[in-house]
């Protein structure tokens, strides 16, 4: 027997440590002298200890070559097209003009009032008919996404009613989801999208005295009411819907207000309802892998603050809205075994002039540009191979790395900007991240382990 | 511009075919295009002819980087499927006894237990993977064991409904069973059946009889009008040799009587006798080879059998055809969502080494696999750190075939080229045989 080489410490107090096991997320109390045996190999301990420290992966046998078992979940979710994804920018123009989405952007100027063209839409359709055929998925997915979907609404109607119509016929399950600011989703575009919506995701930045500071029309008018008023429609329907709630230093003291107009609008208790508490970003900034110092001073900050939020929901009756759980989507912890959702065989993000990234954070960036839409056929860049074929178990330092299976060597687009290189890796931020995460989860989960 | 890494020459009657590995493209060249192509020499050819050759990828833009491409193409291949591909052996029993085959009839049997395990291990599969699923049940003779074939074939078609995934069932079968009364409740749940004839009766029932040595022609043939009546797909391949060409022609005229070719899910192929451990792809043994350029030679006159015939049904192109069969770079047995299950319950590389214990990769224990360092070298086995990697043949043989490296060097991480190379020559003229006659002239 050996130790896994995926063991990472997080000290608690009272000579208490935790060890946590990034391939197989499983946890464990330690005291000192079991923490330096893991530690050094020396495992030479009570049987009782060696099966369930076997059992939860912290130690393997001899012959296991833990980095090619990662390999292989790594290739076999990064390569499963079971599902095909689309990212649809329909434009890239917006009717809010929050401050932060113009600080730090990376989409070219130009493109700011970008919207996709009717012929650009059947490109679109046609497009995502052939690879989800190509793909031999078994399920389409549409993201409408933007600038604001909803201000190209005929494009949105469209690519639904069509790819849906089409998955019909072909026994392909549809599911389409949007991510919109809230403002137009009333009953006038409902009517005309909602039928074919499995899921909606909007964005509060916090309580109305602080929404209203920043995302805001162009007149200055905040955007509180209107999105509350809005999302009362969907109270009572169907699909999935999703609220993220911005948080930063100023506001955070005050969201449980956000949580009370939720429950006033009738929300709590809704099937399929799911919040969750994030910093605020930049819009087209990264979620996963920050590559500024602000904004991963930022993030860190909000792991600091987001769990005792995530405890004040909990103990006013939201935990079914919440994702606690290591590997849920919007947890503390989520699954990394490829670096990321978007950088995966059968995804693919297209903007409204037909040009097709990897994702959302390089989308406008042509420099990043994976393919573009021509006339019935598809033109992929040669970086489109480099990317999806990047292998961070055959790169040194991931190959030596403890945390590769819970960030799955970070971001080829961030390794390319600091190296002009996609076979290499950049962990700028990554790792300080995700050792922060992982002791905001077990602050959060053991919080008497980690009382003084 | 520069020409793909990917381009072999063949010689033909004064010509070149310049085959493209890589997009399976050919084209005829003269001795002059032929060799600016292998200097990389693209200045002189024509813009008109460049183009066609851009298009065919034969010649690529500077800035391709073919080899991502073709490790893009092998790891979709490897790791996405459109189904877990189950092979599974409830039997390595059989109720016949051909002087070919390899398998010592054991009378091991997977018992219902396994059976669970099996389905708890699929059903766990199916539920991370989002993928249904394809059962083919090998021998041994699988109807030997109807009740191990009915459990699994009714639970996971029951699995695969609730959760809106595809379930498959295929039984590859030595045929006499077929009929039998205990063979009837799976029939509902098969969606093709596989059978062998070795040519006619008479042929046929000289190789392929009972312990007793009663021939089983009759019985087989029963056995597929009952399929038939249950509108089940059938795919029957015929044993040929240079020696069985007019019992070849008899079988087909048989056939063609009772009407199969009527049948829209009846279809025919011609395959080699070779025993289970002689992949076509990889064997590099002489009699291999041998048996390469026999099938080359048979081609043309399988061919005129088959016209002859008026045959009206489906019949697979020749086994050599280059369009019409996988390259072996796409060996199913090395994919990831491929499994081999003997009826103990072990998972093994390939049906070839099914039952070997060296080639023993996993093994089912209460409904959960473990699997041995071994599974996960061959499936990490990466093709494009191996020393061939700049082989223009890669995109066709993948390395070659790692059990068949690993028995002559020890590891995985090793190639092994077999025939591949004569043979993707013989597919590719082959193919052009039907396709441009007139450059054979």
């Amino acid at each position: 027997m050996k130790v896994s080489r995926y063991n990472v410490f997080i000290e608690a107090e009272g000579g208490h440590s935790f060890v946590y096991n990034t391939m197989r997320g499983s946890i464990l109390a330690v005291d000192r002298e079991l923490r330096e045996r893991l530690e050094t190999n020396q495992l030479d301990i009570d049987p009782s200890f060696l099966n369930p420290l076997k059992k939860y992966g912290f130690i393997v046998e001899d012959d296991t070559d833990e980095l090619k078992i990662h390999r292989l979940k790594h290739n076999k979710a990064k390569y499963n097209t079971a599902r095909s994804s689309f990212l649809v920018f329909t434009t890239y123009a917006c009717n809010l003009c929050c401050p932060y989405c113009y600080e730090g952007t990376v989409v070219n100027p130009e493109y700011k009032s970008a919207i996709m063209s009717p012929e650009m839409t059947s490109r679109v359709v046609e497009f995502i008919e052939n690879q989800t055929l190509k793909n031999r998925s078994y399920t389409a997915g549409i993201g409408l996404y933007g600038g604001e979907p909803l201000l190209n609404l005929d494009c949105c109607e469209t690519i639904l009613r069509e790819v849906s119509e089409w998955c019909s016929s072909y026994h392909i399950q549809f599911y389409a989801t949007i991510t919109t600011n809230g403002t137009l989703l009333n009953e006038r575009t409902y009517k005309r999208i909602g039928k074919y919506l499995s899921s909606v995701h909007i964005t509060l930045d916090g309580p109305q005295k602080y929404h209203d500071k920043k995302r805001i029309k162009r007149d200055g008018s905040g955007t509180y009411a209107e999105i509350l008023n809005n999302l009362q429609l969907l109270k009572d329907t169907k699909e999935h819907l999703s609220i993220r709630i911005s948080v930063d230093k100023e506001n955070k003291h005050a969201m449980g207000e956000v949580l009370k107009d939720l429950e006033e609008i009738g929300l709590k208790g809704r099937p399929h309802f799911h919040i969750y508490f994030a910093q605020v970003v930049p819009q087209y900034a990264c979620l996963t892998f920050p590559t500024d110092t602000d904004y991963s001073q930022l993030m860190k900050e909000s792991l600091g603050y987001i769990p005792p939020l995530m405890k004040m929901a909990l103990t006013q009756g939201w935990g079914n809205h919440l994702a606690f759980d290591i590997g849920q989507e919007h947890s503390l912890i989520p699954a990394n075994v490829t670096s990321c959702d978007y950088v995966k065989h059968g995804m693919y993000a297209i903007d409204p002039l037909g040009d097709i990234y990897m994702c959302p954070a390089s989308a406008g960036d042509t420099q990043y540009r994976i393919g573009t839409l021509q006339k019935g056929a598809v033109e992929w860049c040669p970086s489109y191979y480099s990317i999806i074929t990047r292998d961070p178990s055959l790169i040194e330092p991931c190959t030596e790395c403890e945390l590769l299976p819970a960030c799955g060597g970070g971001c080829a687009v961030a390794s390319y900007l600091k190296y002009k290189d996609y076979s290499t890796t950049f962990c700028n931020f990554n790792k300080d991240i995700i050792y922060e995460r992982i002791e905001a989860y077990l602050t959060f989960k053991y919080p008497e382990k980690f009382e003084k | 511009m520069k020409s793909s890494q990917y381009n072999v020459y063949f010689p033909l009657k004064g010509k070149y075919i310049v085959y493209n590995t890589l997009t399976d493209s050919i084209i005829a060249v003269d001795e002059e295009l032929k060799t600016r192509l292998e200097m990389s020499n693209v200045e002189g050819i024509e813009p008109e002819m460049s183009q066609v050759l851009l298009k065919c990828g034969i010649l690529v833009s500077d800035d391709t980087d073919e080899k991502a491409v073709l490790r893009f193409q092998y790891q979709a291949a490897k790791y996405s499927s459109e189904y877990i591909s189950v092979l599974l052996l409830p039997t390595y029993a059989c109720n016949l006894s051909c002087h070919y085959c390899p398998n010592p009839a054991q009378p091991v049997f997977m018992n219902p237990e396994t059976t669970q395990s099996v389905i708890s291990f699929l059903k766990t599969l199916m539920r991370s993977a989002k993928r249904g699923v394809i059962l083919k049940l090998y021998g041994g003779e699988p109807l030997l064991n109807p009740d191990c074939c009915f459990t699994l074939c009714e639970q996971l078609s029951s699995f695969c409904q609730r959760h809106n995934l595809p379930f498959l069932a295929a039984a590859m079968t030595n045929g006499t069973l077929l009929s039998h009364k205990k063979t009837e409740p799976l029939l509902p749940y098969l969606g093709a059946v596989h059978v062998t004839l070795d040519g006619d009766q008479l042929h046929h029932d000289t190789i392929r009889y009972y312990s007793d040595g009663k021939g089983t022609y009759q019985d087989i043939l029963k056995g597929l009008t009952l399929v038939r009546e249950k509108n089940i797909r059938i795919t029957v391949r015929i044993n040929t040799t240079v020696e069985n060409l007019d019992s070849v022609e008899k079988v087909i005229k048989d056939l063609k009587k009772r009407k199969f070719d009527e049948y829209t899910k009846f279809e025919i192929y011609f395959g080699p006798i070779a025993p289970l451990e002689d992949c076509k792809f990889f064997e590099d043994s002489t009699r291999s080879q041998q048996f390469t350029n026999d099938i080359f030679e048979l081609v043309p006159h399988l061919r005129k059998i088959v016209r002859a015939s008026n045959w009206k049904g489906n019949i697979r192109d020749i086994v050599l055809d280059l369009k019409s069969t996988s390259k072996p770079e796409q060996c199913q047995y090395g994919k990831a969502y491929h499994y081999v299950i003997g009826p103990l319950g072990n998972f093994y590389t390939c049906p070839g080494f099914c039952g070997n214990l060296e080639y023993c990769i996993g093994a089912l224990r209460n409904g959960s696999a473990a699997f041995t360092p071994l599974y996960y070298d061959l499936h990490t086995r990466d093709v494009m750190q191996l020393e061939c990697q700049d082989c223009e043949y890669m995109p066709v043989c993948g390395g070659g075939c790692p059990v068949r490296a690993s028995i002559r060097t020890g590891t995985f991480e090793s190639i092994h080229c077999g025939s591949v190379k004569e043979l993707t020559r013989l597919r590719t003229l082959s193919y052009i045989q039907v396709t441009r006659p007139d450059l054979f002239k």
